[in-house]
């Protein structure tokens, strides 16, 4: 048995600043219910991933979980990422546990000072000390990505953040098995593989530059979709790229170039001229959503396949922690 | 057709209010490699990592899962994630554990949590942080308040009395002193417990659990490989879990959704995971039931249909909830001897899982087949319970 996913929205834009986290939450899993033209009460499984620091407060699902509908239903909730939580809820439906499993990931960084926050991340005996933060650390990994790719390969690339900083928003999927998505007779995408992962949370080591965590996690994706020459199975990737030469590591670690080919690769990259599309949404620019970048990932590969591009498949690729220590990567396919 | 899952071993260490020799890395550690040890594997026969971590305040690292990620197991790009359903969590992470292997995705996942409870400051201002800001925080409300409304609530709907929560903690702390693990080993009398310090009214010390450091871990496994590590496994019958309104104020009144004497949440739980096992409560021969508090257990022993909430407490008294009478309840002393909090719905699942294997120690109860277990987590509102079985559940795939 296969998880599809049937629905989905990302709820941001100016406006959603001026609500309250529950409001925005409810919105976007309200919106998410009526595109997919379900009840709350068609949901038996609800999965959600919280931050505590994020949110501001102790066990934040507790607020945050009736805002989903999760009253006498059954709950789980990751706080480690939002495509945790559809990992999780994935399973659910893989073990036969659920029918349709509504998840949902958020945060409000207009809130509070990100800084700060990001520096509560750190354990309090070597990393708290120093002046760490998601700027810091993606300059660390900047540096160590062009140590380990040469600095000659990466030249048309640039090194500046993608994003100008993260921005509000709650994402919201709703996951039923493939069998229950091909009886409804509504456009749908299946989960043909999806695999995460982890590296040291040390981030001094070879892998700040060459993320063995995304390459496992993608390895498990492949084994599952019986992939095995990504670049020629895939139509696009969508990526959490914090700058142009981390996405090149990121295609690399995800087998769409190789030492060998890093330097054409790379100019194929800087021209947007990859065989595979990468990042055709625009990418962490385009939708930096702080802890819920990731399964906005997933719901726009989602958004892509059921929109138009009947037959393709998409991968969706997320990250977490500090300096991406943590990858996540799903293979979706249009129905 | 779902793949059976067994448990492999499980991991405690002592229970205690302060582990000043042990870094958080160090005790999570400990935990983890008496849970290999006890299912004969090694970290490498490990396929993914479930982590237990409840309030990212009582740790003092936000989402700590990721410093904690080498401990854990979790390295070598290997899987973790972290579960945080507040005290549920550690049942919460072995349903999620059972989901990686149920679903055929994973073959062995370790589940594993590491508290300190006891070094982290207040517990009780970080819990009062669970409430809105707006409305309920400032009541004041913590995890004690909050339960001392719900034991008066239980006591004017049911005809209890602060004597019948005392002989709880009589026997729950009775309990402990057999069981290595438990933080508190203290033989109490029903009047010293009368006489302890009111907390927050009818709750005393001695109603109350403590404060406590320690860690915990699981193994979990398939059919086909625990044929070869465990002669006498617990398999994962049942388990289910269910949600509860958040606002305290919608349980109490005549509008009320749920009153606060009882947790119609948690009773769906449990009824959700005999379902699942094909099993009903004159089936299980011994529970694990999360009550942190004294008047806890004589609320959640008739949610899991053990009891009438009228006769509770009569049936306490006259033991039929002790290692030796009819239904054993808590015989490991309970969270009311022990309450690492990530940790301690996660021992609940420890403990009743080892009543199946027969790896009790000196509170093991005789024959036992079927063994339930309950996580109660924020206030009041996040309800995991799970059943351990000495066979697997009909129809499973035991590949």
């Amino acid at each position: 048995m296969k998880a599809a996913i049937i629905g989905a929205k990302i709820l941001t834009g100016p406006e959603v600043s001026k609500l309250s986290l529950e409001e925005l939450i409810y919105r976007a899993a309200s919106a998410a219910l009526k595109e997919t033209g379900l009840a709350i009460g068609d949901v038996d499984q609800v999965a959600i991933a919280s931050s505590d620091g994020l949110d501001g407060r102790a066990i934040s699902s507790m607020v945050t979980a009736p805002s989903v509908g999760a009253y006498r239903k059954s709950i789980i909730n990751s706080s480690s990422s939002g495509e945790h939580a559809l990992a999780l809820a994935a399973l659910q439906i893989m073990a036969g546990r659920s029918r349709i499993c509504l998840v949902a990931n958020w945060a409000k960084p207009s809130e509070g000072p990100m800084r700060e926050v990001d520096r509560l991340n750190m354990d309090p005996f070597f990393y708290r000390p120093l002046p760490l933060s998601r700027t810091e650390l993606i300059g660390l990994q900047t540096e160590a990505m062009i140590a380990a790719a040469g600095a000659d390969s990466v030249a048309e690339l640039g090194t500046e953040p993608q994003t100008k900083g993260a921005t509000d928003a709650a994402v919201v999927l709703i996951l039923a098995s493939d069998a229950v998505a091909r009886r409804r007779k509504s456009p749908f995408t299946t989960i043909e593989g999806f695999g995460w992962a982890c590296d040291s949370y040390w981030r001094g080591g070879d892998e700040l530059a060459t993320m063995p965590s995304l390459a496992k996690a993608a390895s498990r994706a492949y084994r599952m979709a019986k992939i095995d020459d990504p670049a020629s199975a895939l139509d696009f990737v969508e990526a959490i790229d914090f700058t142009p030469l981390h996405l090149l590591m990121i295609c690399r670690a995800l087998g769409l170039c190789t030492d060998g080919n890093m330097k054409e690769f790379a100019g194929q990259l800087a021209d947007k001229k990859t065989k595979i599309r990468i990042n055709p949404s625009g990418g962490l620019a385009a939708r930096d959503y702080d802890f819920a970048s990731g399964l906005a990932a997933v719901a726009t590969s989602h958004y892509r396949l059921v929109e138009g591009e009947k037959k393709a498949r998409g991968l969706a690729h997320a990250a977490s922690a500090n300096a991406a220590q943590a990858n996540s990567v799903f293979i979706l396919e249009a129905a | 057709m779902a793949r059976a899952v067994a448990v492999a071993g499980t991991g405690q260490t002592k229970y205690k209010s302060r582990y000043p020799e042990l870094t958080q890395p160090d005790l999570l550690r400990t935990a983890i490699r008496r849970a290999l040890e006890d299912a004969r594997l090694t970290l490498d026969d490990i396929d993914a990592v479930v982590y237990a971590m409840a309030p990212d305040a009582l740790t003092g690292v936000m989402h700590a899962e990721r410093w904690l990620a080498d401990a854990s197991g979790a390295i070598d790009g290997k899987p973790v994630i972290r579960i945080n359903t507040g005290g549920a969590t550690g049942l919460s992470a072995v349903q999620a554990g059972y989901d990686h292997i149920a679903s055929g995705a994973f073959d062995t996942v370790l589940i594993c949590a590491a508290e300190r409870t006891g070094e982290s400051g207040d517990a009780q201002s970080i819990l009062n942080r669970i409430w809105d800001p707006m409305f309920e925080r400032a009541l004041p409300l913590n995890t004690i308040t909050m339960l001392a409304m719900q034991a008066v609530c239980f006591f004017q709907k049911y005809g209890t009395t602060e004597e019948d929560m005392a002989h709880v903690s009589v026997k729950r702390h009775k309990a402990a002193l057999k069981n290595p693990y438990a933080h508190i080993q203290q033989d109490v009398t029903v009047e010293e417990v009368l006489r302890s310090r009111m907390i927050a009214y009818p709750i005393k010390l001695l109603d109350s659990c403590p404060s406590s450091s320690g860690a915990a871990a699981m193994v979990l496994t398939n059919g086909e490989t625990i044929k070869r590590l465990n002669e006498r496994p617990a398999w994962i019958t049942g388990l289910g879990c269910a949600a509860e309104t958040y606002w305290m104020g919608d349980r109490t009144g005549p509008k009320a959704e749920a009153y606060h004497a009882d947790s119609p949440a948690l009773a769906q739980s449990i009824q959700t995971s005999y379902a699942m096992a094909g099993l009903a409560a004159k089936d299980m021969q011994v529970a694990e039931l999360y009550a942190p508090f004294s008047n806890i257990e004589l609320h959640v022993i008739p949610e899991a249909g053990f009891a009438s909430p009228y006769e509770v407490a009569r049936r306490m008294r006259e033991g039929a909830f002790d290692l030796d009478g009819e239904m054993p309840i808590n015989p490991s002393g309970g969270v009311l001897c022990s309450n690492p909090i990530a940790a301690t719905a996660l021992i609940r699942g420890i403990e009743a899982a080892n009543q199946v294997m027969g790896r009790a120690g000196d509170h093991q109860v005789k024959g036992v087949r079927n063994a339930l277990a309950t996580g109660i987590g924020g206030d009041h509102q996040f309800f995991a319970s799970m059943i351990f079985s000495d066979r697997p559940r009909a129809g499973d795939d035991l590949s």
